[in-house]
């Protein structure tokens, strides 16, 4: 028995081999699993906007981790910025959530989970795995 | 005298020396001793040889006298004697003893010479022959001895003569006379003579040579005799040196000495220094000073002895000493007392079988793993005594080793604690259960939960820790008293124990709550199985003082370890958290704490924590949004709003982060911040000469502190200069009315201090007529989402358009935010609205560009339409 055999586990493809990135990345993945199961589809405002809150802290939390591990390690300035700017449209995008749901606009709980999934996928996929190989380098260099 | 060769020769090389010279001494003493009877040797051969030489000369004289005796006497006797003369001489007699003297003496004595019958009877040649005279001295002899007999013949002719009857007397004697007186006879005897002596000189020169080579020799023996004495003095003389060095005193001051260590006299001690190094009396000084310290630590040792042999008997705690096989040597009076044994029963056993069943195995091979590790061991041990009585001792067990780290024998050392024990244990029984229901308290669940810990990661299952809270208990208090209440708590305690395993524990912390430990549990399902049971327990009615109370149930929260793979402190919240939200869930239910949720919540606390730090580390900074007069294109104000000036990402909008703070108090820093940050940008324009009134947002936290006015009175007066009417307030409207009461309340003590008020977002919020009376604040700002649909959605005119007329009537100036385009500006005048702010205008800007856009700012020539 072990603490993970009850969370969501994520294939290993999907880890960047940066120990605390892949842990917050496991967080993110365990809030969206949460969320799937949670947010029914007539379910309330205050329960998307708690969802859309965490998501909105998890981003800040966990782009500032990335950021600053990038910049702590020197990565590439262009690299970098590539990276920051689909962090800042994620942030821009759950803005705009919270702000239409707080002007109480109907949110399409589908629409939500399959932006959050969608991006997310991608930008571990693409974005996260360039900059986890860019840290095996510099790991290897070291040792 | 230093004795120069002691080092090359030591004293038993040479003793050896003495002794081999004494040998050859004795040696050459025989052989001296031989050497001398050589020289008598040679000597009386020299002696003999002159005898025998002689005896031939005197029987030749002899014979010569007889007969002329017998010539001129006629006396028959000396021819007798003449004729016995002869014979001996020939050998045909034994010869006389001493025949040198005899006859001439025996012829006067007239008597008869007496033959030697011993002697043996030996020609004179032969016994000359065999008497060491030399070749040549022999042939003398012989031609002597042949001459001698050659005369005889001539006398015995002589006497024949005279004897003969024939013969005329008278001339046969003148005859015979003439034959023995004549020069003849004289010239024969004289040849005679003259031969002999010639053998004597020879004889005599050669038996000297003789004498004079032994006596030669013999003073040379004795002169090495005397030297080697001369050598052998020597050498004992170096012996007794080397001795004496050896010894290194005087072999009296030696024997003293030793005679002083015999009867153990250690403390007349000579110096060692004055004794030559490495001689047996410094060796001896040293082994008596050697002596003389070991004597003294024996008595040091010895008294001390007597004082441990002391401390030993009269120590208050038990002292036992085992052999290496823990059998028991020697034990004291304590031990003897407090174990109630007696020495007999002691001595010889195991020190073990006092031990009692009360610890285990376990217990043991820790107690000599220490043993072995550290040589020691101390902790409390139960013991049993002689009458089997249980009693708890403090051991202190150690291994006592000799100088080389072998092992001699163990030592133990009990005190007795029994009546400690019973006292603590009482003390712990208070300490440790709550006194009312008899269930472990806070303290004792604190051990059990680190023990169920253990066992838990051992085993390899789940430990539940449950919080449950009783609901409506409070009520029961309230309604039948506390006595009532206490009486319904045991009754719990007691459902709860029933609903449990033996290996769980349930712990009271105070009032209603209490915390169950489920050890073992398989799995969730299992631990819900018991928590059902468990709420089924307490919701079944209560009969209690004769009172049937059923309105009690339990709110129980629970967490998994090793889920929930912390320590015990945040596992009990954890499990507390669980119960609170079982509570606001709606009571009698249980809830499980979610790690992913916890998580999650961190990720929330991190985030916050963040922006907080923002704020502290001047991350934040004001953008600036104008407002201008419509109809005039005069800037009326700004809008301040808040930006993150984020080190990596840049510029952050506040919707991207405000919104997590809205329910913590960082919105309220935040908040007070923005007015203090506009107000000194006020300030900065008042020296500048521009007097521009700032707006800022006022979050629904902020807004709802008791203590807001002063709060704001206080950053306010931090800025004399400026005037607080410039300073504008917006609220949102929905904050606004979550509590009208005091947000009218407050509007207006602040108004008294100058400041306007605007309520912003403006129609969102479906406010009644009456609250806006209420309120009386000083602008309504048309919330964006009215302005942007304006020139498309007739119900968006409406609005605005009925939201112009309210502002109107409340006698409230009217902004209109988000103005994206011209047209809908002239719109907006065409409806009553004067004032707009929105990107058609400008963006919000940095406070610094401000004055340089509103020298730059021309406003477009607006038609009052409708469109």
């Amino acid at each position: 028995m072990s603490l993970t055999s009850e969370a969501l586990n994520w294939p290993d493809a999907i880890k960047i081999g940066v120990g605390c990135i892949d842990e917050q990345h496991q967080i993110l993945a365990n809030m969206i699993d949460a969320a799937e199961l949670r947010l029914a589809e007539n379910s309330n405002r205050l329960e998307i906007e708690e969802f859309i809150l965490d998501l909105m802290s998890y981003a800040l939390y966990h782009f500032d981790t990335e950021e600053q591990l990038m910049l702590d390690h020197g990565y590439d300035p262009i690299a970098l910025e590539k990276h920051c700017q689909e962090h800042r449209s994620f942030s821009a995008t759950i803005a705009q959530f919270q702000q239409e749901l707080k002007l109480g606009r109907v949110i399409s709980r589908d629409e939500l989970l399959q932006f959050v999934k969608d991006w997310l996928i991608f930008h571990m996929l693409c974005t996260d795995r360039k900059f986890g190989e860019f840290m095996m380098s510099i790991n290897k260099t070291v040792s | 005298m230093r004795f120069s060769v002691s080092r090359s020769l030591n004293f038993t090389t040479c003793l050896q020396l003495c002794f081999f010279v004494l040998l050859a001494m004795i040696v050459l003493f025989f052989y001296y001793v031989w050497s001398e009877k050589q020289i008598d040797a040679a000597n009386n051969l020299r002696y003999t040889t002159r005898l025998l030489t002689n005896e031939l000369r005197q029987s030749s004289d002899d014979l010569t006298r007889m007969i002329r005796s017998f010539v001129v006497t006629g006396d028959e006797a000396y021819l007798r004697y003449f004729e016995k003369i002869m014979e001996i001489r020939d050998g045909k007699q034994p010869r006389p003893a001493r025949y040198d003297s005899v006859y001439w003496d025996f012829v006067t004595a007239g008597a008869t010479p007496k033959s030697n019958a011993e002697s043996e009877a030996v020609a004179l040649l032969d016994l000359m022959s065999r008497s060491g005279f030399d070749a040549q001295e022999l042939i003398l002899l012989t031609e002597a001895k042949a001459k001698s007999d050659r005369l005889a013949e001539t006398e015995l002719n002589a006497a024949n003569l005279l004897r003969s009857v024939q013969a005329d007397p008278q001339s046969a004697r003148k005859q015979a006379e003439l034959m023995v007186f004549g020069p003849a006879y004289l010239q024969q005897k004289a040849d005679i003579m003259s031969l002999i002596d010639q053998v004597i000189r020879l004889s005599e020169k050669r038996t000297q040579h003789a004498v004079d080579a032994a006596t030669e020799w013999a003073f040379l023996m004795r002169l090495a005799f005397i030297m080697l004495g001369a050598v052998l003095l020597v050498l004992i003389w170096m012996s007794e040196k080397l001795f004496r060095h050896t010894l290194g005193a005087a072999p009296e001051s030696v024997y003293r000495a030793i005679q002083n260590l015999g009867v153990g006299r250690f403390d007349l001690l000579p110096a060692v220094s004055q004794f030559p190094e490495n001689s047996v009396m410094s060796h001896l000084v040293q082994t008596q000073q050697q002596l003389k310290e070991l004597e003294s630590q024996h008595h040091q040792s010895q008294q001390s002895l007597r004082l441990m042999s002391k401390v030993f008997s009269e120590a208050q705690e038990g002292i036992f000493l085992t052999d290496i096989n823990g059998i028991v040597l020697d034990v004291n009076l304590a031990y003897l007392c407090m174990t109630g044994y007696s020495r007999k029963d002691c001595l010889g056993k195991y020190a073990a079988e006092l031990k009692s069943e009360q610890c285990s195995a376990n217990f043991y091979l820790d107690f000599w793993r220490a043993i072995k590790n550290d040589g020691r061991w101390r902790g409390e041990i139960w013991n049993r005594k002689k009458n089997g009585d249980l009693f708890a001792g403090i051991l202190n067990f150690s291994a006592v080793n000799d100088e080389d780290g072998n092992l001699l024998c163990y030592l133990g050392m009990v005190t007795d604690i029994t009546p400690l024990k019973t006292h603590q244990q009482k003390i712990e029984e208070i300490a440790f259960h709550d006194p009312l229901t008899a269930l472990p308290n806070r303290a004792l669940l604190a051990d059990r939960m680190k023990q169920a810990l253990a066992r838990v990661q051992r085993n390899n299952k789940l430990l539940a820790v449950v919080c449950l809270d009783l609901d409506g208990f409070k009520a029961v208090n309230d309604s039948y008293g506390h006595s009532t209440g206490d009486s319904l708590l045991i009754e719990v305690a007691q459902r709860l124990l029933g609903c449990v395993r033996s290996g769980d524990t349930v712990a009271r912390l105070g009032g209603d709550e209490f915390v169950i430990l489920l050890c073992e549990v398989e799995s969730r399902e299992d631990c819900e199985i018991t928590l059902q049971r468990i709420l089924a327990a307490l919701i079944t009615p209560y009969n209690i003082s004769r009172e049937q109370i059923n309105f009690i149930s339990g709110s129980l929260g629970y967490t998994l370890f090793p889920y929930d793979n912390t320590d015990p402190d945040t596992l009990l919240r954890h499990a507390d958290h669980a119960m609170y939200i079982a509570k606001q869930s709606g009571k009698n239910r249980f809830h499980y704490f979610d790690i992913r949720d916890d998580k999650r919540a961190q990720a929330n606390w991190s985030a916050l924590a963040r922006i907080a730090s923002a704020l502290q580390n001047d991350e934040m900074c004001l953008y600036l949004q104008p407002k201008i007069h419509l109809r005039t294109g005069k800037v009326v104000g700004a809008e301040a709003l808040i930006r993150w000036r984020h080190p990596i990402r840049g510029i952050t909008s506040p919707t991207e982060f405000l919104p997590l703070t809205e329910e913590h108090d960082v919105s309220i820093n935040i908040g007070e911040w923005v007015i203090e940050q506009a107000l000194r940008i006020m300030q900065e324009w008042h020296k500048q000469g521009l007097f521009l009134p700032l707006s800022v947002n006022i979050g629904a936290r902020q807004i709802r502190q008791t203590d807001f006015t002063e709060r704001l009175a206080d950053i306010i007066s931090r800025f004399p200069d400026v005037p607080p009417g410039q300073l504008e307030l917006e609220i949102v409207e929905s904050a606004a009315l979550d509590d009208l009461q005091q947000i009218s309340g407050l509007i207006a003590e602040c108004r008294k201090l100058g400041v306007k008020f605007a309520l912003d977002d403006f129609g969102t919020g479906y406010s009644a007529l009456i609250y806006l009376k209420r309120l009386r604040v000083d602008t309504l700002k048309i919330d964006q989402s009215f302005v942007r649909d304006l020139l498309d959605d007739e119900n968006d005119l409406a609005i605005v358009r009925g939201v112009i007329g309210l502002a109107k009537a409340f006698n409230a100036d009217i902004v209109a935010e988000g103005v994206e385009n011209w047209r809908q500006a002239e719109c907006l005048l065409a409806l009553g609205c004067e004032s707009a702010q929105g990107y058609a205008i400008a963006h919000p800007m940095p406070a610094s560009q401000i004055m340089h856009w509103i020298e730059e700012f021309r406003m477009p020539t607006l038609k009052e339409e409708l469109h």
